[in-house]
């Protein structure tokens, strides 16, 4: 290790050296005083010298250089003319340092008289010039702390509007579908400590979510050490510029104990598309970020300009269905026995990465299907207003969730059937009029809600009015007289509801031009079928309808639930089931002539034997001894029979081929992990065995 | 090294829910876990040094002593001062929070709160 009498020689030649260097610029300096460089040359090594001598204890020395330092940093900074006495007073200055130098180097105690006359003159001059122009000070070390920190490499402290601007342009060329850009500004309050947070706290957060995070703190209240307080935050603005896959509510929650006066959060939109000129802009702010050294150009490979190609469709489809080969084949090896019997750490590692990344694919395969359902919506937009003007009703449009993702070969076969039910809910929905409204202490102007969100691995898309309601009463009575339904026939509100979707039922008195020509809401049902979806409709009379298509995440994949019966897999899908249980005798009950049934909650169900639906050979068993599994169908619930649940699974589905297209029972069959093969239900097409056979007689 | 956090609420069923949800923390010795039914035994243990702490949550009223009180009492130590405390409460209004933000508490949990959100809370004051 160094010694301290070696740490001193080297200290006392460096100072040797600056003082040298000093009375040669000085008296360059007096030649030429508009040559700021210079100027800056001399405050640089007086600057050096204050830092060593003060750590050497060569404090009086210091304490020269310290007062001086400040002289040479006012012109330094105001680039003010300096007057021809006061550049006297700088080679005097010099010569003083070189004095005292002297002092310190020998230990003498007593200091040359100019020592004190200079740095008064020193002190007076500076009083003069910050008290002419108080505002200096401010700026003056605001420079000071910006020059430091470029010597550090580093943003300025105190940046203007403009880098926080370049920041998020910078950000705005980087952004993705799949990340999202936001300003964040924290304005903490003094106390924050105290509440146990400090600004790193959401830096390290934010940081470990996001692809790029650039902060700027401002530090306005702090001029100088003095008025730093440790136990009060000082930070007055934190402004960060974060890339990241978070949704808005995710960044929010992050910030959820700050009072809301202390944070802002404001998501950027993606740049227009790249035209000419802004590219070129884009490019020439990339370079001069490169030239700054942020980090943000070295991390990333932003030159290359966001763009996007166009697909075959087909070609995303076959993509897909590799895909899906894919999760079979890695659910094969990650369920095989023999495999898993296998004790090795390795092995085992290998297969758990290959499943994440599979996982990954499959998602981000998934996602390239995906579009925002915001362009239909805004069609939408225009469907309401013609109706609105053709039907004279006022309207008020709310659209909710337009960012929500949807399969696009959905989209594309959405836009009828929400033309239809949207003209549905103004002409039958909504009140005739204004004054019909106020009358009922409703406003004059009818409200159509249209919102797209996910529900339970699905996407639902409602239209909701607040208009008139449905009257039970009324399609009950007209469901009768098209001989939909029989007299007498105990119907719950969901079941009614439905009924006018039926084909052939228009409750509308007047044919009118949009709606209501009894080619209605059938069309509607079976092209939402077609997609494997279905329509719910809620409504309360006086109050409005809604009406909520519930849709698959995608065509190509289906949640299902896995049964068995007797050596056979079947999938029934998921969202039509209603429960699953196993009964108990007394609610098991035979119908002469129709079967059997299964009571539960008052309603009568009927029994459904997959064994006998299918001609499978195996024993007969009672309902008791089995499960129970209700789903909601087409022509009412219905209760499957199976052996065994064997749980819930996310299944690709292949189609069956041409000769087994005819079996209505089945709509495709998927290939599970073990490589089994199952048929997936269709259960609107399930109908008890002796129902049928009684139909038949 | 683990963090410390610490529970204190009269309900032995909200200390057992707790625990069971920041199982997954505690396993992965992210966090330690300790509990008090009695905020004064907390706050002897604390001025005696014999307990510490990187997090307190809290309930808001307990017989002994009610939570804001208790952080109070906390925060006049040096040691703890600036330590985070999260207190447990069954509504949130606009004047207890403007009293428990001048005692330094750092956050509201409404009561009941999920699993997801207590474990979220923890990670995010504790910047885990």
């Amino acid at each position: 290790m160094i010694s301290q009498e070696e740490l001193r020689a080297i200290f006392i030649e460096e100072a040797t050296e600056i003082v040298e260097k000093l009375d040669v610029d000085i008296i360059r300096f007096e030649e030429n005083s508009n040559d700021f460089e210079l100027l800056n040359e001399i405050f640089r090594g007086v600057h050096t010298l204050k830092g060593n001598s003060n750590a050497f204890g060569f404090t009086r020395l210091g304490e020269f250089v310290h007062h001086f330092e400040d002289l040479l940093d006012y012109y330094r900074s105001t680039k003010e003319r300096i007057e021809a006495n006061n550049l006297e007073l700088f080679v005097e200055s010099v010569d003083v340092v070189k004095e005292v130098m002297e002092c310190e180097l020998n230990s003498i105690k007593e200091l040359p008289r100019s020592y004190s006359v200079c740095l008064e003159k020193i002190k007076k001059l500076l009083d003069a010039k910050k008290n002419k122009n108080p505002s200096l000070i401010q700026s003056e070390s605001r420079e000071v702390l910006n020059n430091l920190a470029l010597e550090f490499d580093e943003l300025p402290l105190f940046p203007d509007e403009d880098t926080l601007e370049q920041s998020i342009k910078i950000h705005q060329a980087m952004q993705t579908e799949a990340l999202n850009l936001y300003k964040i500004v924290l304005t903490l309050d003094g106390d924050c400590y105290k509440r146990g947070f400090d600004h790193f706290i959401f830096l390290k957060i934010l940081g470990e979510q996001a692809k790029s995070l650039e902060s700027f703190f401002s530090m306005k209240n702090v001029q100088t050490i003095e008025d730093f307080q440790s136990t009060q935050n000082s930070i007055d603005k934190v402004d960060i510029v974060a890339l990241t896959p978070l949704v808005y509510g995710e960044v929010e929650e992050i910030f959820e104990f700050l009072f809301d006066h202390e944070y802002k959060i404001t998501p950027i939109q993606a740049p227009p598309p790249p035209q000419k000129e802004t590219e070129k802009e884009a490019e020439t702010l990339f370079k001069s970020a490169s030239n700054n050294n942020t980090e943000i150009v070295s991390n990333t490979n932003i030159n290359a300009p966001k763009s996007t190609i166009r697909i075959d469709t087909y070609k995303v489809d076959e993509l897909f269905d590799s895909v899906g080969e894919l999760v079979i084949a890695q659910n094969f090896i990650a369920q095989n026995r023999e495999i898993r019997s296998i004790e090795n750490e390795t092995i085992n590692r290998t297969i758990e990465v290959l499943s994440k990344i599979t996982k990954k694919i499959q998602d981000r395969v998934m996602s390239l299907r995906m579009v925002a359902i915001k362009d239909t919506f805004e069609k939408m937009k225009r469907v309401v207003r013609d109706t609105s003007k053709k039907t004279g009703k006022e309207i008020h449009l709310i659209i909710q969730g337009e960012d929500t993702e949807i399969d696009k070969t959905m989209i594309d076969s959405l836009s009828d059937p929400l033309i239809h039910i949207i003209r549905n809910a103004i002409d039958h929905g909504l009140e005739s009029c204004g004054d019909e409204r106020v009358s009922i202490g409703k406003s004059a102007e009818g409200t159509l809600t249209l919102r797209a969100f996910h529900k339970s691995g699905n996407i639902v898309i409602s239209v909701s009015d607040d208009g008139r309601g449905i009257n039970k009463e009324r399609v009950f009575k007209k469901a009768i007289e098209r001989g939909i339904v029989n007299e007498g026939e105990n119907l719950t509100d969901s079941q009614i509801f439905a009924l006018i979707m039926q084909p052939g039922f228009s409750t509308a008195e007047a044919i009118s031009d949009l709606s209501g020509r009894g080619v209605g809401l059938d069309v509607v049902k079976t092209s939402i079928e077609k997609l494997r979806g279905k329509i719910e409709i809620e409504s309360k009379e006086g109050e409005g309808t809604t009406f909520s298509i519930i849709l698959p995440l995608t065509l190509a994949i289906i949640d299902g639930m896995l049964v068995q019966v007797g050596n056979e897999t079947y999938i029934i899908p998921t969202l039509c089931v209603v429960e699953s249980f196993r009964p108990e005798k007394e609610i098991v009950h035979i119908v002469k002539g129709k079967g059997e049934f299964v009571t539960l909650r008052k309603e009568c169900i009927p029994i459904v034997r997959l064994s006998e639906v299918f001609n499978l050979d195996i024993a007969k068993s009672e309902p008791w001894e089995n499960i129970l599994v209700c789903v909601e169908t087409d022509s009412g619930r219905i209760a499957i029979m199976i052996d065994e649940l064997l749980g819930r699974q996310q299944v690709v589905i292949k189609t069956l081929g041409k000769s087994l297209s005819k079996v209505k029972e089945i709509s495709g069959g998927a290939i599970l992990g073990n490589g089994d093969i199952a048929l997936i239900l269709n259960v609107d097409a399930l109908r008890p065995q002796s129902e049928t056979s009684h139909v038949r007689d | 090294m683990a963090k410390t956090v610490i529970i204190v609420d009269d309900s032995k069923a909200v200390v057992a829910m707790a625990e069971l949800a920041l199982g997954e923390l505690i396993q992965s010795g992210v966090i330690e876990f300790k509990s008090y039914l009695n905020p004064l035994k907390l706050l002897d243990g604390l001025q005696s040094g014999s307990e510490n702490f990187d997090l307190l949550i809290s309930d808001i009223n307990m017989p002994e002593m009610n939570g804001l009180d208790l952080a109070k009492a906390i925060k006049t130590s040096d040691k703890h001062k600036t330590k985070p405390i999260i207190i447990l409460t069954t509504e949130s209004s606009n004047e207890i929070k403007m009293a428990g933000k001048e005692i330094g508490v750092t956050g509201w949990m409404v009561k009941p709160f999920s699993d997801e959100k207590l474990v979220k809370s923890i990670k995010m004051v504790l910047g885990v």
